[in-house]
């Protein structure tokens, strides 16, 4: 393969990708199960965050030291069970530092091993180029995806149920059906669009 | 073993007696299968005029029209066993799973290919059709090998693995069978069959019946079920997005923010079924 | 994946040595993670229960808190194995007292799974069904209870603590585990509704009721205990109140069996 030649784009432009530009889960539209169901606070986001970072980056780094020794014809089944040991180890490790949040969001941290993301990172990047950028890159995708999921946290808390991070900033519940299920679906839905919006107006 | 006693609510049960006469509340043994060592206590007997040797028993407390009970006539020795009929429960499980629960709407899983595959009516019908298929199989698959391999030897931290293992074989044979078989099938639901991998309910419904430690049945139903749910949210959202392809929307909701919105509204609709109790 | 060259043999090789190799890291790296991490995740819930417990009965901590815990024997009608601190005690259905064994002293300070482990042995087909725990002063009396119920919700299971003071009289309710839907449901959980519970005595229970609707800000004095439901989650308060009612109840029994 010749993609050993090809030039690993700067740390700044992966950050831009991760955030904006191929954002996960406003632009990918990739892992939203967890956006909708656990962003209900920023607590429970910022630990699903943090856990698909921890294994995007961890995943990315395995694959990009081994892609020497990976044959190409079942690189995807490798890279399948490099993800699913990372993520039960996070399972693992969650259940036993934070039982309480995990008991909320234990089932998600599972399901994070069926993320295309995570899956399509290492098939686009990790697996073509060397160590540094591919764990930068995965890096800049986790952060990207974490940002997402602490901003709809932040703003159905606070809007939903008058908190931030538990502490109660307003008396009343200015919109409690954001909290409610169907809330998370309307939360993303309005901020791609204001996404969109802003984009647009950038290039007018 | 008789049959004849039903839960008939929460604190009443019919029951047929073959020895005459009102028994006193006191000679009945009413127990839980839970808590064999708690006796229900039993506030009436009541006798039913129409049917002979019927009794009306009325409970001190509540009891849940769900459960297994077991009642003793200690006059007679006879003991009647009540319980949910298995295709009772089969079917609760079945109808919970698919608009109770609909793992789409009420548990957000499987979004991705939710949103990918619901543009046109006909690929969310291919979707849904071979997602329920592949679902079921996998789903027996790994109950089988959970309960028979992980469960005894103590293994269940590889759960994760193992269940995608399954997936993907399961995936990569229905690919090479059907390609084999019938190639005009393959062409038309090959591609689905791939997408599957990334569907994380194929992988959520081994785990809850793993942590709920569900029965061959139970296992069956929540399978069936989370396919079926998957497939009617699949059509029901196909049939929305191509009334909104022609629906003059804003600009900067096109695309996915619009199917978004849906969602949401779709989400509130189900929530409407989540007071049925079955 | 796509392109059709044919496996070559010593391709084969490397294929199988692949696959071979990374299942087999796998398993280890998942088998020392686990063997790491699960005695931590065990002292942890079984911290966290302790200081719970505490904070339900207002210990200090000096008292001592005594986990007594419930197995089902087999055989029909099956027998009931009490796991005291020191002993096993077999009794039946009706409460009448079978057969006892001691616990060794290895196992008295022992986790609970080794213990469990050791009643499977002594108690041949039974499985642990259910706990409660007692605190106890440092000079041996009884100050309170603290028992475990779960109920179905409006989701799933619904699982609780309830302490009761020496007398039976509610010291707490704390919800451990629920799935119930935010900002409905799981109001349960928040002090407005589960302190309604405070105060309340056993023969009160009998005729606890649940009123729909929120708590007005003047409550008459009333002759009958009633909760107030949270608004647009009346299952679920429903559920806690009869979990609660028939937790206490069969704490009741037990006691008597046990004590």
């Amino acid at each position: 393969m010749s993609f050993d030649k090809l030039q690993a784009p700067p740390f700044r432009e992966l950050l831009w990708r991760g955030f904006f530009s191929e954002n996960p889960v406003f632009r990918l539209a990739l892992s939203l199960c967890p956006a909708v169901a656990v962003t209900n606070s920023v607590k429970n986001g910022l630990m699903m965050g943090l856990a698909v970072w921890a294994v995007q980056v961890l995943s990315s780094l395995t694959i990009a030291i081994f892609r020497n020794f990976i044959h190409d014809k079942v690189r995807i089944p490798i890279y399948t069970i490099v993800i699913a040991v990372w993520v039960t180890a996070m399972d693992m490790t969650l259940a036993a530092l934070a039982p309480k949040i995990y008991s909320e969001i234990g089932l998600y941290i599972k399901l994070i091993v069926a993320f295309a993301i995570i899956i399509s990172r290492l098939e686009l990047f990790a697996s073509k180029f060397p160590l540094i950028p591919s764990v930068l890159d995965g890096f800049s995708m986790g952060l990207g995806f974490l940002f997402a999921m602490v901003l709809i946290g932040a703003i159905r808390e606070v809007l939903g149920n008058g908190t931030i991070w538990g502490v109660t900033l307003i008396e009343v519940r200015p919109i409690l059906f954001l909290v409610l299920p169907a809330g998370g679906f309307f939360t993303i839905g309005l901020l791609m669009a204001a996404l969109n919006w802003v984009e647009k107006g950038r290039h007018v | 073993m008789s049959k004849q006693a039903t839960l008939l609510n929460d604190h009443q049960i019919e029951v047929v007696v073959t020895k005459p006469g009102v028994p006193s509340p006191s000679e009945f043994r009413l127990t839980s299968k839970k808590d064999p060592d708690i006796l229900i206590p039993i506030q009436e007997v009541n006798v039913i005029p129409a049917k002979e040797g019927g009794l009306l028993l009325t409970t001190g407390v509540k009891v849940d029209p769900k459960g297994s009970y077991q009642l003793i006539d200690t006059r007679t020795g006879a003991e009647w066993l009540m319980a949910p009929s298995l295709f009772g429960v089969v079917i609760t499980v079945l109808l919970t799973a698919a608009l109770v629960q609909n793992f789409v709407f009420t548990r957000y899983l499987g979004l991705c290919v939710f949103f990918g595959v619901s543009r046109k009516r006909e690929t969310a019908i291919g979707m849904g059709v071979t997602f329920t298929v592949v679902g079921t199989l996998s789903g027996l698959l790994a109950w089988t090998i959970d309960r028979f391999v992980l469960h005894p030897f103590r293994l269940h931290f590889l759960q994760i693995i193992v269940f995608i293992g399954i997936v993907a074989f399961l995936v990569q044979m229905t690919d090479t069978i059907l390609k084999k078989i019938n190639r005009p099938l393959h062409r038309k639901f090959g591609i689905y069959v791939v997408l599957i991998t990334t569907n994380c309910i194929i992988l959520a419904v081994p785990l809850l019946n793993a942590l709920n430690e569900n029965g061959f049945w139970e296992s069956l139903a929540l399978a069936v079920g989370s396919g079926i749910g998957f497939a009617l949210a699949l059509f029901l959202m196909s049939c929305a997005r191509e009334r909104t392809d022609l629906a003059p929307v804003p600009s900067v909701f096109q695309g996915l923010p619009i199917a978004f919105i849906l969602a949401g509204l779709f989400a509130l609709a189900f929530l409407g079924f989540s007071g049925l109790k079955i | 994946m796509k392109e059709k060259s044919p496996i070559t043999a010593k391709e084969m090789w490397r294929i199988t040595l692949n696959l071979t190799l990374v299942c087999f890291s796998a398993a280890l790296i998942l088998g020392v993670v686990f063997n790491l991490t699960e005695p931590k995740k065990r002292s942890q819930i079984a911290a966290n229960e302790k200081t719970l417990i505490q904070k339900l009965l207002n210990l200090d901590e000096k008292a001592k808190i005594l986990e007594v815990r419930r197995y089902l024997g087999p055989g029909q009608p099956p027998t009931i194995g009490y796991l005291l601190s020191d002993e096993l005690r077999q009794y039946n259905l009706d409460g009448k007292f079978l057969k006892k064994w001691d616990l060794p002293e290895v196992f008295q300070k022992a986790p609970t799974q080794e213990r469990d482990e050791w009643v499977e042995k002594e108690f041949p087909e039974s499985h642990f069904v259910g706990r409660f725990f007692a605190a106890q002063n440092p000079d041996g009396t009884l100050t309170g209870y603290v028992t475990e119920g779960s109920q179905y919700g409006f989701k799933s299971l619904i699982r609780f603590f309830v302490a009761l003071s020496q007398n039976f009289q509610i010291r707490g309710v704390e919800v451990i585990s629920h799935e119930e839907d935010p900002g409905l449901g799981d109001e349960i959980t928040k002090p407005a509704f589960k302190n309604q519970f405070l105060g309340i005595r056993l023969e009160d229970l009998q005729t606890l009721k649940l009123t729909k609707g929120p708590k007005p800000e003047e409550v008459a004095p009333e002759k009958e205990k009633q909760i107030y439901a949270v608004t647009g989650a009346t299952i679920s308060s429903q559920a806690l109140v009869d979990g609660v009612k028939q937790a206490v109840w069969h704490l009741e029994r037990r006691l008597n069996v046990v004590r």
